[in-house]
C-alpha cells in the first residue's frame, strides 16, 4: 500500500502553523509568508540547489542505514510566538522536575511504588529499569542533564507530549546547523523577525556538565564519549566536543582504576570527571551490563556509585521515558509537584490491561501502535497505513508480550508549509522536540527546539531515522531577551576535514601503557556454581 | 535440632590460575553474611592476592557487595572471605495464608519480580511434565501444601549429583538432566512456586552441616535454597528437604542466581582454570 496516496483517517484537518482557513497567514507569519511568496517557485527552488551546496560543503550529514545523507533540512522555518514559548518551557521544565524525581525514587527509596501510583511491575519489567544503577547518586541530584521531549500540535492546536527522550536524545546539532544554513540560504527572512538565538547550547551544557562533576573536583575534566564513527548521531558527538572545547573519545581512550577514569594522552594520563555519554547504557561497563561490549570502560560504573566520575545522562533513565511509564507521567507531576500538567499527554492504552488490549485489537487499522521500550520510530506500526499482514503481525507480538507495546489514536499534528518539488510549498506534518539541559539549579530550554518535519505527502512519521526532514525552528524574541535577532556569523563553519580535537584523529594518541588492553578478549571470571547439599 | 543459635566462623576461599599474565581484572564479591531475621554478622573481612583496594556497597537486592580491582600483572586470583556470624534458633513455624492472601493483587504486583520467569527460572507451563504439576498445586487447599508439593517434585525427580549441570543450568535443563545441585533445586522449585502465582526468591548463602561440639572445622560448601511467601516469608531448602535455621546463614536474596554470584567479574586475557572454591565453617 503506498500511503502518499491516502489522507489521514476521518479527514481530520490539522492545525497548520502559518496558514489560516483561506490560505491566509496569521498575523505573526505576514512577513515570513511575504517573502516566500515574492520568492516564488523559482526562487525557492534555486536556494534550495544553494542549501544542498551549502551543506555538502560543511559535510552536514546523517547516516541512514549504510549511507550519509545531506540533512534534509527545509527551507521554511517554524516560527513559535513568544507566548507559545513560554507555555512549552514552563511545561517541559515542569515535565522534567517531575521525572527526575521518578527516577530519584525509583532508583531509590521507592515512595511512589509503595504509595501504589504506578504498578511496580511495570516499573520493574521496564527493559530500561538498570538495578545497577540504584543507589547511584550525582554530586548535584541530576539524573536528566539533557532531554528531548518530544510535542506535536493536535487539531486544536493545543501542544501535547508524545513522548519522552531521557536517555541521548539526538539532534541539537542540527538545531544550529540549519540557524547557519538558513542565515546563510535564505537571509532575508529574517529581515522583520527577532529571533531567539540558539548558539549558547553548547556552553550551556558544558556548564550543565561541570556542575554535576564529583563536589571535590574544582576544575572538572569533560569528555564526549562516542560509540564510533559508524554510529548514526557520530557527527553530532564530533560537534558538540569540538564546540564544547573537550575531547571526543571512544571507550578504548578511557580506563578505569580503583574508581578513577582515566584518559589516555599524549602526555600520560589524565583524570576525567564528567562523561558525556551518547553510547547506550548496556554498552557502558561490561562489568555490571553487557559483558561483550567493547564501547565501554570496565568499572566506570562502580566508579560513579563511589562519586569519583559523573555519567550524564544517568544510567538507567529509560524507565522514566518507557513508554508504557508515559500514561503515568500526569499523575506523576501531581503526586511530585503538587501541580496541575501545563502540557497534556496523547491518549495511550495500557496493552497489558486485558480490557484496553481487547478494545485496541479490535480497532489497530485506526491506532498507532509502538514498542514501549524503543526510540526513534523503530518497529512503530500506523494502523491506517499499515498492510493486513503487518497488523496480524503486530498482534501475534502484542499477545506474545503486552507489556512491551502501547496503542494511541492516530494524532494529525500540525502541518507547516514546505518546500516540495519544483519549489512548491505544500502542508507536511511537523513536530517539536525542544532540547532542555538541566544543571541542578535551573533548568534551560533551547529557544526553539527541532521541529522535524514528515516529508511525504500526508506522512505522520518524523523520525529522522525514518528519513524525516527538518526545520529552523524560531522562537521570537518579545524583547525580555538579550539576544537580538539572526547572527550571521553565528558558529565558526564546521571543518570536518580539518583538524578536529579529539584522540580518535588527529592527535591520534598513542597507546598509553595501560591496565586494560583492549587488544585482549574481555573474559568473564568463571563463576561458581553454588553445590552445596550432598553431604546434608 | 536448632534449639538454640549458633556461632559460626566462615572461610570462603576462591581461586582462579590464568594460562596469560592478566593486567587488569575487575570483580564483585557477594559473601558477606547479611544481619537479618534474627541473623547477626559479628565480623567480616575480605583478603585479595594480588592486594585490591575493596569497595563496598549494598545493591538493589539489600546484599553487601565487595568491589575490586586488580592492576598488578598477575597469574593467580585467591580471594578468602572470612566471616563470623550468629545465626538464630529455629523458629517455631508461623501458620501460612490463604490462597486469596497470596494472589491479592496489590501483594501480586508487591512482589512481582519474585514471580517473573528469568533466564534461569522458566515457566514450567510450556512442558509436559512439569505443567501437571503446576495445575496439582493450585488445586491444593493451602499455599503451604503447594509448596510441599513443589518440593517433593523436585526432589522425586532430580537426584543430588555434582558435575552434571553447571552454573549455568536453567531449571529446565535441570529437569531434564534429572541430576544437579543445590542451584539447580532452587531455580527448579522457583520454577513451580512462581507458576503458582507464589512469589518465590532464591536465597544463597552456607549451610552448616555437621551437629558436632564447638570447635571443629568441617568442610561445607556455598548453598542455595528458596524463600516463598505464605502471609510471611517462609524457607525451604529443597536440596536437603531439612528445616531452614540455625545452621543456613544467609547471605543474598534475588530472583535467581544471577541476582546474587558469589563472585563475578571480568578480565582482559585467554583461559583461567578455577582452582576451586572451598567454605570451612567452625562453630565457636
Amino acid at each position: 500500500m503506498d500511503q502518499l496516496e491516502l489522507t489521514p483517517p476521518g479527514a481530520v484537518v490539522p492545525f497548520d502553523e502559518m496558514l489560516v482557513d483561506g490560505g491566509q497567514p496569521r498575523a505573526t507569519h505576514a512577513d515570513m509568508h511575504q517573502t516566500l511568496v515574492s520568492l516564488g517557485a523559482a526562487g525557492l527552488s534555486e536556494r534550495a540547489r544553494q542549501r544542498d551546496a551549502y551543506l555538502d560543503r560543511h559535510g552536514i550529514t546523517f547516516t541512514l542505514g549504510e549511507r550519509e545523507r545531506p540533512l534534509p533540512m527545509d527551507l521554511v522555518p517554524r516560527l513559535l510566538t513568544p507566548t507559545e514559548w513560554q507555555h512549552i518551557e514552563a511545561g517541559v521544565i515542569q515535565r522534567l522536575h517531575a521525572l527526575e524525581a521518578f527516577l530519584a525514587d525509583v532508583y531509590g527509596p521507592g515512595h511512589v511504588l509503595d504509595d501504589g501510583l504506578i504498578p511496580r511491575g511495570l516499573v520493574t519489567t521496564s527493559t530500561h529499569f538498570h538495578r545497577e544503577a540504584w543507589g547511584i547518586e550525582t554530586a548535584n541530584k541530576v539524573r536528566i542533564h539533557v532531554s528531548g521531549i518530544d510535542l506535536i500540535r493536535d487539531e486544536a492546536g493545543e501542544f501535547r507530549v508524545l513522548e519522552d527522550n531521557l536517555r541521548n536524545p539526538s539532534g541539537v546539532s542540527y538545531v544550529l546547523e540549519n540557524r547557519r544554513t538558513l542565515a546563510h540560504v535564505l537571509p532575508e527572512i529574517f529581515t522583520h523577525h527577532r529571533v531567539r538565538s540558539v548558539n549558547e547550547y553548547p556552553e550551556k551544557l558544558l556548564d550543565a556538565l561541570k556542575a554535576a562533576a564529583p563536589p571535590a573536583v574544582r576544575y572538572p575534566t569533560v569528555v564526549v564519549l562516542t560509540p564510533g564513527v559508524h554510529n548514526s548521531a557520530h557527527y553530532e558527538h564530533a560537534f558538540l566536543a569540538r564546540h564544547m572545547g573537550v575531547e571526543l573519545v571512544e571507550g578504548r581512550d578511557l580506563y578505569c582504576r580503583d574508581n578513577t577514569v582515566w584518559m589516555r594522552t599524549t602526555s600520560g594520563p589524565e583524570p576525567v570527571h564528567v562523561i558525556y555519554r551518547r553510547i547506550d547504557d548496556d554498552f557502558l561497563d561490561p562489568v555490571h551490563l553487557r559483558p561483550d561490549s567493547v564501547l565501554g570502560i570496565p568499572g566506570v560504573v562502580n566508579a560513579a556509585r563511589a562519586g569519583r566520575v559523573t555519567i550524564a545522562n544517568a544510567i538507567g533513565n529509560g524507565v522514566a521515558d518507557d513508554k508504557a511509564v508515559y500514561p503515568y507521567v500526569p499523575a506523576l507531576i501531581k503526586y511530585y509537584l503538587n501541580e496541575e500538567p501545563i502540557l497534556p499527554n496523547v491518549d495511550t492504552y495500557d496493552l497489558s490491561d486485558p480490557e484496553q488490549r481487547e478494545w485496541v485489537l479490535g480497532r489497530l487499522d485506526r491506532m498507532v501502535v509502538k514498542p514501549s521500550d524503543a526510540s526513534g520510530g523503530y518497529g512503530l506500526v500506523m494502523g491506517p497505513w499499515a498492510t493486513e499482514q503487518q497488523l496480524e503481525n503486530v498482534t501475534a507480538e502484542i499477545l506474545l508480550n503486552p507489556r512491551g507495546w502501547i496503542a494511541q489514536p492516530v494524532v494529525t499534528f500540525s502541518t507547516c508549509p514546505t518546500v516540495v518539488e519544483e519549489g512548491r510549498l505544500a502542508p507536511r506534518h511537523v513536530d517539536l522536540r525542544p532540547f532542555a539541559v538541566n544543571d541542578g539549579t535551573n533548568v534551560f530550554v533551547l529557544p526553539g527546539g527541532l521541529s522535524r518535519v514528515a516529508l511525504p505527502a500526508g506522512s505522520l512519521v518524523v523520525n529522522s531515522s525514518q528519513g524525516g526532514g527538518s526545520k529552523d525552528t524560531w522562537v521570537i524574541d518579545d524583547g525580555s531577551h538579550e539576544d537580538r535577532g539572526p547572527d550571521l556569523s553565528v558558529l565558526e563553519p564546521a571543518q570536518p576535514d580539518a583538524s578536529e580535537p579529539g584522540p580518535s584523529d588527529t592527535r591520534a594518541l598513542p597507546r598509553y601503557n595501560s591496565p586494560t588492553s583492549h587488544d585482549d578478549r574481555i573474559v568473564q571470571q568463571e563463576r561458581q556454581q553454588q553445590q552445596g547439599g550432598s553431604g546434608c | 535440632m536448632g534449639r538454640t543459635g549458633r556461632r559460626l566462623h566462615i572461610t570462603h576461599r576462591t581461586g582462579y590460575r590464568y594460562a596469560d599474565v592478566v593486567d587488569a581484572s575487575f570483580n564483585e564479591v557477594r559473601m558477606t553474611p547479611l544481619s537479618t531475621d534474627g541473623q547477626l554478622l559479628l565480623s567480616h573481612s575480605l583478603e585479595v592476592h594480588p592486594v585490591a583496594s575493596v569497595q563496598t556497597y549494598q545493591d538493589y537486592w539489600g546484599a553487601h557487595v565487595e568491589a575490586f580491582d586488580v592492576h598488578v600483572p598477575h597469574r593467580v586470583l585467591e580471594i578468602i572471605a572470612i566471616s563470623t556470624v550468629d545465626t538464630p534458633p529455629m523458629a517455631d513455624l508461623l501458620p501460612g495464608t490463604t490462597w486469596d492472601a497470596v494472589r491479592e493483587p496489590l501483594l501480586q504486583d508487591r512482589y512481582s519480580e519474585y514471580l517473573e520467569t528469568t533466564d534461569y527460572v522458566d515457566n514450567p507451563q510450556a512442558d509436559s511434565d512439569r505443567a501437571p504439576i503446576v495445575e496439582e498445586m493450585v488445586r491444593l487447599a493451602t499455599p503451604e501444601d503447594a509448596a510441599r508439593l513443589a518440593v517433593s517434585a523436585v526432589r522425586d525427580r532430580i537426584a543430588y549429583t555434582a558435575g552434571v549441570t553447571d552454573v549455568s543450568t536453567t531449571a529446565s535443563e535441570a529437569w531434564a538432566s534429572m541430576h544437579g545441585v543445590c542451584q539447580d533445586f532452587a531455580h527448579a522449585t522457583l520454577s513451580l512456586l512462581r507458576a503458582a502465582r507464589i512469589p518465590a526468591r532464591y536465597v544463597s548463602g552456607y549451610l552448616h552441616t555437621e551437629e558436632q561440639a564447638s570447635g571443629l572445622t568441617v568442610v561445607g560448601e556455598s548453598h542455595a535454597w528458596v524463600e516463598y511467601w505464605d502471609g510471611q516469608w517462609q524457607a525451604v531448602d529443597p536440596t536437603n528437604d531439612r528445616a531452614v535455621g540455625s545452621a543456613h546463614v544467609i547471605v543474598a536474596r534475588g530472583r535467581d542466581y544471577a541476582d546474587v554470584p558469589p563472585l563475578k567479574g571480568i578480565y582482559a586475557g585467554g583461559h583461567s582454570e578455577a582452582l576451586g572454591v572451598s567454605v570451612e565453617i567452625t562453630q565457636l
